[in-house]
């Protein structure tokens, strides 16, 4: 298979990051005592 | 994640330090329940203070305002182990409705009495220490 054959790769296509996934919240809320 | 310092629990509208009204004064944490859960959070809740005393004043009741089914299943759960160990608890178990954030003087308290001394002495205490940790990093 010729190499001129691949269609030609998106130059605007977005590779996709590896992100860590970000932190879940929850929230407490107690008296100071 | 984050604290800051509060009142809630009363019915005041718009509370302040001098104008507490029924409130109590209370602490609001942001965590992740991956690295901390709500369990954990009440432990400390009661390391830090001595729960089997009645309080003197709605001010400085002692209280937990849960969300949730869960927290406030954790949270009982937690009061019976207490008071299965050293007798009866005065927490107030009660829903959360609201959160007034107290005054700016009042947030990050222990690590502006550390900064107001000059830092000098014998170094910054461990609640100094901690709390300039958490300024730090935004906490």
């Amino acid at each position: 298979m010729s190499l001129f054959s691949r269609p030609a790769a998106d130059p605007d296509a977005v590779e996709p990051l590896d992100l860590p996934a970000p932190p879940q919240v929850s929230t407490a809320t107690f008296a100071l005592g | 994640v984050k604290a800051r310092v509060g009142y809630s629990g009363g019915t005041t509208f718009a509370p302040t330090y001098h104008r507490l009204g029924d409130h109590t004064e209370t602490i609001q944490i942001d965590y992740d329940p991956s690295v901390i859960s709500y369990g954990e959070l009440i432990d400390v809740f009661f390391q830090n203070h001595t729960p089997t005393h009645p309080s003197h004043s709605v001010q400085y009741r002692s209280a937990i305002f849960y969300r949730t089914e869960d927290e406030r299943r954790a949270a009982e759960e937690a009061i019976a182990r207490i008071e299965a160990a050293v007798g009866h608890v005065y927490t107030a178990l009660e829903p959360f409705r609201a959160f007034h954030l107290a005054e700016d003087y009042h947030q990050k308290y222990y690590f502006k009495q550390w900064i107001g001394r000059g830092q000098q002495a014998k170094g910054p205490s461990p609640q100094a220490l901690r709390a300039a940790f958490c300024a730090w990093y935004g906490a």
